[in-house]
Order: C-alpha cells, then structure tokens, then sequence
C-alpha cells in the first residue's frame, strides 16, 4: 500500500530534478541546429571554442523537424546557425525566410559559387559525392558512362537502387531535370526502373553489397558509404566509377550551413561559419566522413583520393532545392518506390 | 453395486506434500441433497472439485451413475460428466445478459426448446422481469438464483453448490437456503452443497458429511449427526453441548452426578469404566420442582428461549434452554432435570 | 473540489492541442500535393495501410491471446520463465528488430550467402522477406507483447475460474476458451489491439527499412520532400478520424456490458501439461520468444562487441543512460498520475462529452511521431512567447524562452504521446472497482483520499504497473519528441541510435540498442515480479 510521505516525496524529486535541468542560453555561444549528426560536428566545435573562446551549443535533429522547430519559434529562436547534410533543406529554409544573407569575403573565397546560395544565405561546407559503383567480376569499366545511360537495356535486371525516399536521390533527380527537362528525365528514370534486378533499398550500404553479392551489378550511392564498407572489408569486389565526365560532371550534394535570420549572436555565428570553412576545419569537417572539402584548395583524406579525381557538376545547387517536388513527383509517377 | 447415484471410494488427493483429501468416502441417492459441512480447509471444496473433474484423484474411484467418472487411471472431462455447478461467486458471464446466462449451457438444443427451457427456469426462479438484465446490474440475490437456474438449466444428474450462501447476508441467506432446497426438489435434482454453516446445512441437505482434515468423519442425515454423533469432533463441531463425566453400569445404563440415563441403543464402552457423556442443552429441563440445583453462571438472551450456562455441584458446566419466561440472574440457584431421549458417550 | 474538477479538464485540453494543430492544417489549401498523390500512389498506400494495419492486428491477436492463454492457465516447462520474458520483445525497437531482420535473412545475409556457398544454388526459392509478408511478421513479433500483457491480466484473474464454469456446462475447454473465456478477456484484449493497431499506423521506422510505402510514408513525403508540412498534417488528420472510428465502433459494440472481475476465486491451480503436449508448448513458446527477441539481441550484441573499439567514450555513454533513465522515470510518474486522474474523472463524471473527449485525448499514440512533436511544439512556442511578453513587462529578460528548451516541455509532450499506453490499462483495472465496492467501503465510512488509497489503490495497482511499464519503456525508445523538445545536451540512448542509424552506421548503433534494451528489462522484470503473486 502507498503512503502519502512516499508519494510527496517522489514529487519533490519530480520538480527539482525538473528545475536542475531547466538551462538558460547565454549571449556569448553560439547555438547550432544541426541535422549532421554530432559525431561529425562536435570534433570542429570544439576546436573553434579552443581558439575563439566562443561556446557552441548544439541540437540534433532531422531537417524536417529543425526547420519547422525554427519556424514555429520565429522571432523567439534561440538558434543562429542551421547545419543540414543537403542542399534541399537549406534552400527550402531560405526560401521560408529562415536565412539570412551573408556579406563575407572568407566565406566567398572559401566556397565555390556552385556549392552556395547565389544571394550567400547558405554555404556548402562538405560535398557528397552521388557516383556509380560496380561488380569488378561482372562489369567492365568501358561499358559505363553515365547516370542516363543506366537507363539502358543492356542493364536490364542488373541495376540497384536506394529507395527515391532518399533526399540524396531526390537531388539528383532534380539536377536531371534542371539539365534534361521534366520529360526526358522521366524517361530515364523509368528505365531505371525497368532495369532493377530487385525491389528499391533501404540505404546506400545494402545496394552496396547486393552488388557485391552479386545480386545486382551496378548501383548509385554516396562515395563515404563505398569507403565505409571498403575499410571493413576490402577484398570486396566492388570498384567506383565517376560517370558524366565528359557532360555535366559527377552529382554533387552538399552538407552545409547558414545563418538564422533571428539568431542574437550573429557576428559569433559568422566566425564559425568562417572557420568551419577554412583550411583548419575543412579536413576534419570533410574526413570524419570520408567525403569531399567543399574548399577546393584543400585536399581530400588520403584514403578517399585513392579513388581517383573527378569533375563535379558545376550547376548551382539551388536547383536541388527548387526542383525536388517536381522529382518527387516524377519518381512517383515513374513508379520508383 | 448399491442404488448410489453418486458413490466415492476412498478418495485421496494431495498439492505436493500436503494432502488435501484422505480416504474420503460417501454416497447419494437419487434426488437427495447432501452436504460437506465443515470448517474453511478441512478440504471440502477440494472434494467437490474432484467431483466435478477440476481435479484429478491420487486414489479412490468416483463413481456417477453407475459410470466410474474418476480414478488414477480414469478420468472422464468436466464437460462430459453432466455435473452443474454453483460457483460461491456465481461466476455469471459479465458479457451476457440473465436469458443468455441460463441458456448458455443449452448449446445443444434447437433455438426454441432452448428459449422454452429457459423460460421455465425464469419462472422458477422468479426473475421473469429482469430477463434482459446484465449481471451487473443485479443484487446479490439475484445474482444467486441465475447461477443456480444455469447450472440446472441443462438437467445435470448431479448439481454442486460451493459455498453458495457465503456472498449474502444473513436474513437473505436463510430465505434463499430454503427456496433454493424447495427448487432442486422441485426439479427433482440430486446435489451436494458445501458449507461450514451448519444451519444452512441442516436446511438443505437430507445427507451431511462432516469434515476435517480430508476426512469425511460422518456421512448421515441432520438428526443423526445431530443426537447421533460419531466421534467427540462431530459432537463439538455440531450444534452446542456440553461433556459431564458417566461411568457405565451395563450397557443400556449410565450413572452421571444428575441422575441415571437410559438408552435405547446398546452402549459400547465396559462396565464400570469412566466416559464423557454428551448433554445437548435440551437435553436439560428447568424444573422449579426439581431438587437438584445448578448455579447460574451465563446467559444468553434468544427471544423466545434463554440459553443458560449452569455449574452443578461437582464443577462440571452445562448448557440449558429455557424458555424466556423464566428470566434467572447471574449467581442464582434454580432446579433442573434430565431428559435424554439420546445418549452419547465417548470413552475417556 | 471546484479545482478538481478543473485539472482534468485542463489535461485534457492540453493533450487535445497537438491534435487541433493538426486538424487546422485543413483550411490550408494543398491541391497540388493531394492531386499528385491521388494522381500516383495514393491507392497503394491506403491498400498497403490497410494490409498492413490487418496482417499486424490479426497476428499480434492471434499471437498475442494465444501466448496468454498458455502461459496463465496451463502449467508447462520454463512457463514461468516465459510469463515474463514473453514482454522482452517491448524493450526492443521494432525498426531495429527489422533491420536486423532484414540483416539475417535478406539476400546478402548470412543465412543466405552460407546456403548459397553450401548449396552452390543462386537460391531462387528463398522467400524474399522484403515484401508485406515480412512486415506484418516483423511488426506483429514486435508488438504482440501489448496483447499479450492486457490478455494475461484478464486470463489469470478469471482465465481457469471461466473454463472451469463452461466445463460444467457441458463445454470442452476449446469451446470454454472461444465462448467464454475469450468474450470475458474482450475489453483488455481490445485495449491492448488498439495499442498495436495505433503504433501500428503511427510506424515509420519499420516500413522504412522494408521500403513498404503506408499512409505514415506519404506523410513524411509530403512533410520532408515536398516541404508541405500542411499537406502532411492534412494526411496525419484522416489517420486520427480513422483511427477514432475504430475507437467509437469498439466502444459502441461493448456499451452495456460491464467486466466487473469476480471478486475472490479459487487458488488457480494451472492445469497440467502432460508428454508431448508440454514439450510442443514449450516449444512453440520458446520460438516465437527466440525469433522476437533472442535473435536480434543476438545479432546486436555482436555487433555492440565489435563497435567497442579502444577510444570509446564511456563516461558520454553512461551519460546517455543516465538521461535515458531519469527522463523515463520522471515520465512515468507524470504520465500515469494524469492517466489516473483522467480515469477518474472518466468514472465520477461519466457524460458523453467526456468520455469523447478522453477517446480523443488519447489520439496522440496513433500520429507518427515527428507530426505530433510538431503538433506539440508549435502551441508550446507560442505559448512561451505569450508568457514573455507578458513577463517582459515586468521584468527585464534576456531572451523569449521560460518553458522551451526545458525538461517541463519535454514531460508535457511525453504525456500527450503517452496518454493512450497508460490510460487504457489503468481504465481496465478501473472497471473491476464496481460501484459496490465504493457503497461497501462507504458503509464503512470510508471515502476521498481513503478510499482511493485503501480500496482502489490496491485494486488499480496491475493496471497502474501495467501503464508504468509501458510508458517507461515507450519513453525510453522515443525519438521524434525527444529529439525536438529536449533541453541542449540532454542526449539519450534513442537519440544516439537515432543520429547513427540516420548515417547507416548500424554497427555502432547496436551497443546503444542493446544498452536500451537492457534498461528496458529491469522494469519488466520488476512488473513480472509484482503481477505474478
């Protein structure tokens, strides 16, 4: 039987454990919402709170939530930097006027103009890299080209794909129909489609080893997945190819940042931003993950430069954002699950 | 082979070490009530739950009309032994309305036999009006007379009733004792009841067995068990009494400090020796004439009568009803006789 | 007594907000996202859903009464082993369950390639698991322990003493158990498929790994893709009136009859298995237990053992624990006094607006869980605002945030999610305190606070255990409400798995998979010890 004491005791716990972590932000941090995970943050905070001083506080989230979190608080956001792993989200928070331009003659040098927002509300800051990878057993390089031409009979039961819920294949196809306009594109994709040796996966390490279990032959993901499952296993036979290179260059996204409008510390959040695109972070921003500096004066991780250079597609990102309703709907209407 | 309806033979059953029945034996006749009357754990529902097949036996055979029903290496289902039963908290079916309660264990029979059987059994037990009524939105009474109606509602040949009374209170209890007796005879129903009420069983039952410790001590009607006691158990547990010291002249005749008692069944105990001699409280008379004395020593007030308790010369207690006419103080003399009609004696 | 009467309703209010946040979305005009949907996919979505919401209730019926059944009337091997470990599948996340599922028995799975070097087959008859099938047995695995906790508590107060009076009736125990026993056990049974159909429709993770396209799907695809989150919520609100329906037949069907518990029974004697028939019990127990929740756990230590390199930071893991506990636990103590109370104002005033209101105000299980955190954040803010303005006018303070950012938002939106795990079972346990008890314990002189602690505290402690459990592990694999509203720095162990399955680092997330389900058991175990006496 419950006693009263017991219960007005668990009570107290309640509320002062409650107040305890009741926390206030302070004027002198900068705080981050990030939709990159903390792993592949926390390293670069860190280190700029070592050489500035400035704290960063940060929240993980996915995008959808952050933006809509930032939404809902408008004027009241305790937020002063939104950090999303695609350019989609942060053209679409810009475009909900959660974003606030940016005059910085760093951030400019740093940044390649097709990796940033043309009127400097975002700025890539790590590039992912959306490319072929094969069964070195079963396919020769020569009989690759490009994403279209996967499309192809001659790949009939022989493609896998992640499913089109992935943003990373959303963009994609938005940067084909920027190139290719709606119609052509459909076509392609339909091809893909046709061409699946096996229902859509669940994500890029799957497609990877169906391909090297030989289920299916070739397939397309994110360079950093392909270093990953290498790095585990590297006897797999499984090699990369760079398609488009002699047209519109390998599908880049991004992982990238921009200022809140109604962030309090803007100066402080400037000054990450700055740094988290300088030489000093770039490294570690781009290694953590095996994926590509956005800076291009700063080289690649060791590993990930043994699988070759290549060309990116030069066309401003701001078409992935702009054009992924209009992929979401033509993969659907393409019947890509 | 006897004209038992019901006959088990030295039943035993045991929850691991313990043993809950032991050589338990009795027999029914068709159309009889008999009763297990004894105190909470004397293993009296354990009895009618082997009866019912909720149980298996260590040894015994049970046996119902002329078909052994249970034995350690028979056991005939619950389901097929057509034994109705009374739960002591009726278990009514909270889902299903009183008609559907009663006629649940009709399954068996075409739709309208089934709605006629039913019926008749609203009828008997006089719940005519409430027939779409849910369990819960009966009085306890109610409750009862249902669970007794779907236990009989499929002619069972023998009906078990669990402590049926325990769940009401008193007055209720005894007005429903009796109606519930009037309607097993009426539906001409063998059954047996279990209850450590003796006056619930001496209402109902024309058998009762007396119980203790897995052990039916006497199997025999009310009167019986009642003038005739077995044992010192059944003398202490049944009605009230007191023990005076006898010795035994001859068989017939035994010598207490009241007088000379004479009895009309042989007595078994040798001649001369010292016994413990049975006096019922109405087996004492309040006689003003009498010149023999006892001395008030406890009274209880019962309306009609006034139960006395009475020290005689020697020391020894007994108990005496009188009518309550006759209001004596604490501390008082008064003149008492005998008049045994049974006399019962057990060896010291 | 005015203020009594007063907090419920204020709850129920409050629980009520995220859902009319939802609902409001239906004014926004989205022609262009509804058009594209029943355009394309919107056919195949409400079939897959309604495939998927069938296949899972069914299973985990079928599964979830069956298991109870066994375990709470009949005597086998390793039975009581079994009453309790038969719950372990509730502390393991279905969408792990799946993926390691789909790591097993999918084509590059272990199982597969050996068969394919052994066989030197291509293995073509192999049933692919990536189908609807593979889903409803996979969610089914997960969440037929809801079943089964309600079912059990219904059989083992009346499952033996039923079966019992339909034998002396002339029933066989088949027939007892359809007849009987299953119609009485019907409130908790249906308590508890309402659970799993509304977790059921509310899931994400699990059709996600199986790319299985649902109602749920459509609602992140419109939200998340195509950046309507209107459009989402407008989808998200016919999830709830169809859920709703179902609430209102259920409760329509059962209106008049009541499943007051029969007061004292008979020492439930289980009946005694006997020769093959035990073994095959035991048997068939032990491999739903081994495919629910051995296998995975299995499979996720291994990984959790390989993820454990030298560099790892403990000290930040038990942080993560820690936090992951003591949210949890202060999540119970809220959650189930407020479901109490709700239960009790349910009962002293039973008019039907109130009871609509409490149906509905336990909604908030069936909204996937990001359109809910949304739901809830939204209201919140703009109440934070409110409250600053008006403090601001008296006091000088430096930025809008009193109740964000804190762990009281947190509680308020773990209550709204929350709500329907602990109210249903806490209502069940309420139907047995009859109005009798109350007028025998007033005779007594016996009411208000004494009563609820003498008489019915002790009659609702199953139910109120039953609903701790429940929320306590429910909190514990949150993620959508716990990644929006917690305070900085307040990470759980559902937050770490979150952040590393959203990169696919499935490996490393293991060793906070297995940690949660550990500190999901010991709950459980302490639930098992209770009930079992």
């Amino acid at each position: 039987m419950m006693r009263f004491s017991s219960n007005h005791f668990l009570f107290v716990i309640f509320f002062v454990v409650t107040l305890i972590c009741t926390q206030n932000v302070h004027a002198s941090e900068v705080v981050v919402y990030s939709a990159r995970i903390e792993q592949l943050i926390k390293p670069m905070f860190d280190a700029f709170t070592k050489e500035t001083g400035i704290k960063v506080r940060y929240t993980t989230d996915n995008e959808g939530a952050l933006l809509a979190r930032l939404q809902a608080e408008g004027k009241n956001t305790p937020a002063d930097m939104l950090i999303t792993v695609d350019a989609g989200n942060l053209w679409a928070a810009s475009k909900a006027g959660l974003l606030k331009s940016v005059k910085s003659d760093v951030l400019e040098n740093n940044i390649p103009l097709h990796l940033r927002d043309p009127n400097n509300e975002w700025f890539g800051l790590s590039v992912r890299a959306r490319t072929i990878v094969y069964n070195t057993r079963k396919v020769e390089p020569r009989e690759l080209s490009t994403y279209e031409d996967l499309a192809d009979e001659k790949w009939h039961k022989r493609l896998c794909l992640r499913s089109s819920k992935k943003v990373y294949n959303q963009s994609l196809v938005a940067m084909m129909i920027a190139e290719h306009g709606e119609a052509e594109t459909e076509k392609i994709i339909k091809g893909w489609v046709t061409n699946l040796a096996t229902d859509p996966l669940p994500d890029d390490t799957k497609a990877l080893e169906y391909v090297a279990a030989g289920k299916c032959d070739v397939t397309l993901v994110n360079t950093y997945y392909f270093g990953r499952l290498m790095s585990k296993d590297s006897n797999l036979p499984l090699a990369i190819f760079w398609p488009n290179q002699h047209g519109s260059g390998v599908h880049v996204n991004i992982s990238g940042a921009g200022i809140t409008r109604y962030g309090r510390n803007e100066k402080a959040a400037i000054q990450l931003l700055e740094y988290l695109s300088s030489a000093k972070a770039q490294n570690l921003f781009a290694d953590l993950n095996m994926e590509y500096p956005a800076n291009p004066t700063i080289k690649p991780d060791r590993f990930v430069a043994t699988w070759g250079d290549f060309r990116q597609n030069p066309l401003n990102l701001i078409k992935a954002g702009e054009l992924q309703t209009t992929a979401v709907k033509l993969m659907d209407r393409a019947g890509y699950k | 082979m006897s004209d038992a309806l019901l006959q088990l033979n030295q039943i035993k059953q045991s929850y691991g070490q313990q043993v809950v029945l032991h050589n338990l034996s009795l027999e029914l006749k068709k159309g009889e009530i008999g009763c297990l009357l004894g105190s909470s754990g004397c293993g009296k529902t354990t009895a009618l739950r082997c009866i019912a097949g909720f149980e298996t036996i260590a040894a015994g055979e049970i046996w119902l009309d002329a078909v052994c029903i249970s034995s350690p290496s028979i056991f005939m289902p619950p389901e097929q032994r057509r034994i109705g039963m009374v739960f002591q908290d009726y278990a009514l079916f909270p889902h299903l309305n009183v008609m559907e309660n009663i006629g649940f264990g009709l399954h068996f029979l075409p739709q309208s036999e089934r709605k006629r059987r039913v019926e008749e059994l609203l009828y008997v037990v006089q719940l005519i009006g409430i027939a779409k009524r849910y369990p819960h939105e009966l009085s306890g009474g109610q409750q009862q007379r249902v669970a007794l109606a779907r236990a009989l509602a499929p002619k069972p040949s023998l009906l078990l009733l669990d402590e049926p009374f325990s769940n009401l209170d008193v007055t209720l209890r005894e007005q429903l004792s009796v109606e519930v007796r009037d309607i097993i005879k009426e539906q001409g129903a063998t059954a047996i009841l279990v209850t450590h009420d003796q006056t619930e069983a001496f209402a109902i039952a024309d058998k009762i067995g007396v119980m203790n410790h897995g052990e039916i001590l006497q199997w025999d009607a009310a009167f019986n068990i009642y003038h005739r006691p077995i044992n010192r158990f059944v003398a202490n547990f049944i009605g009230q009494g007191a023990f005076v010291t006898g010795s035994v002249i001859d068989n017939r005749h035994v010598a207490i400090e009241l007088g000379i008692l004479t009895s009309e069944v042989p007595q078994q105990s040798e001649n001369g020796s010292l016994v413990d001699v049975l006096l019922r409280p109405n087996d004492i008379i309040h006689d003003d004439t009498s010149s023999v004395l006892a001395t008030v020593t406890q009274k209880t007030f019962r309306g009609a009568d006034i139960l006395y308790s009475l020290r005689l010369d020697s020391g020894a207690e007994v108990l005496a009803i009188v009518s309550s006419h006759h209001d004596h103080q604490i501390g008082e003399k008064i003149g008492i006789k005998l008049e045994v009609d049974h006399v019962v004696t057990f060896k010291r | 007594m005015a203020i009594w009467r007063f907090i419920p309703f204020t709850t129920a209010v409050t629980v009520l907000l995220p859902v009319v946040v939802v609902f409001s979305s239906f004014w926004v005009p989205t022609d262009d996202v509804w058009r594209h949907l029943v355009e394309t996919t919107l056919l195949t979505l409400i079939i897959n859903t309604a495939w998927l919401a069938f296949g899972v209730v069914i299973g985990t019926a079928i599964l979830g009464v069956s298991l109870a059944w066994l375990t709470s009337v009949y005597e086998f091997p390793g039975r009581a082993f079994f009453s309790w470990a038969l719950l372990l599948p509730l502390a393991t996340p279905a969408y792990v369950t799946a993926f390691v599922a789909l790591g097993l028995f999918d084509f590059t799975g272990p199982i597969q390639t050996s068969l394919r070097v052994w066989l030197d087959s291509d293995l073509s008859w192999f049933p692919d698991i990536r189908n609807r099938f593979g889903v409803i047995m996979i969610l089914t695995l997960a969440f037929y322990p809801y079943v089964y906790l309600l079912a059990r508590n219904a059989f083992m107060s009346q499952g033996r003493r039923s079966l019992e009076v339909a034998q002396s009736l002339g029933l066989n125990r088949r027939q007892g158990f359809f007849k009987v026993a299953l119609p009485m056990a019907r409130p908790w049974i249906a308590s508890g498929i309402m659970l799993v159909l509304m977790e059921t429709l509310a899931d994400f993770g699990t059709v996600a790994v199986f790319n299985y396209d649902t109602f749920t799907t459509a609602i992140y695809k419109a939200w998340f893709s195509m950046f309507s989150l209107d459009a989402a919520s407008q989808l998200a609100s016919l999830l709830i009136i169809l859920v709703f329906a179902v609430i209102v037949l259920e409760q329509q069907s059962r209106l008049k009859m009541q499943y007051a518990e029969n007061k004292k029974s008979h020492r439930a004697n289980r009946i005694l298995l006997c020769g093959w028939k035990k073994w095959l019990v035991c048997g068939l127990v032990f491999v739903t237990l081994f495919a629910a929740f051995f296998l995975p756990i299995m499979q996720l230590s291994i990984w959790a053992i390989q993820s454990v390199t030298a560099n790892f930071d403990f000290l930040r893991f038990g942080e993560f624990l820690w936090n992951s506990l003591i949210l949890s636990f202060l999540a119970v103590l809220l959650v189930c006094l407020m479901a109490v109370v709700m239960v009790y104002v349910a009962r002293r005033f039973s008019t039907t607006s109130i009871r609509y209101a409490i149906r509905i105000a336990t909604i908030g299980y069936a909204l996937p869980g990001t359109v809910l955190a949304i739901g809830i954040y939204m209201p919140m803010v703009w109440f934070d605002g409110k409250l600053n303005e008006w403090i601001s006018y008296w006091i000088e303070i430096e930025n809008g945030q009193l109740l964000q950012g804190t762990l009281i938002t947190m509680l308020i939106a773990y209550l709204i999610r929350f709500m329907a795990v602990s109210y249903y079972p806490i209502d069940g346990a309420m139907q047995r305190v009859t109005r009798n008890i109350d007028e025998a314990a007033l005779t007594f002189g016996v009411h208000g606070w004494a009563m609820i602690s003498k008489v019915h505290f002790p009659i609702l402690k199953p139910g109120i255990f039953t609903a701790a459990t429940l929320v306590f592990i429910d909190v514990m694999k949150e993620m959508p409400i716990t990644l929006m509203t917690r305070p900085f720095g307040w990470d759980t162990l559902a937050i770490r798995i979150f952040s590393l399955t959203s990169e696919g680092q499935w490996e490393q997330a293991a060793l906070p998979a297995v940690t949660l389900v550990l500190a999901g058991l010991v709950p459980i175990i302490v639930f098992m010890r209770q009930t079992e006496h």
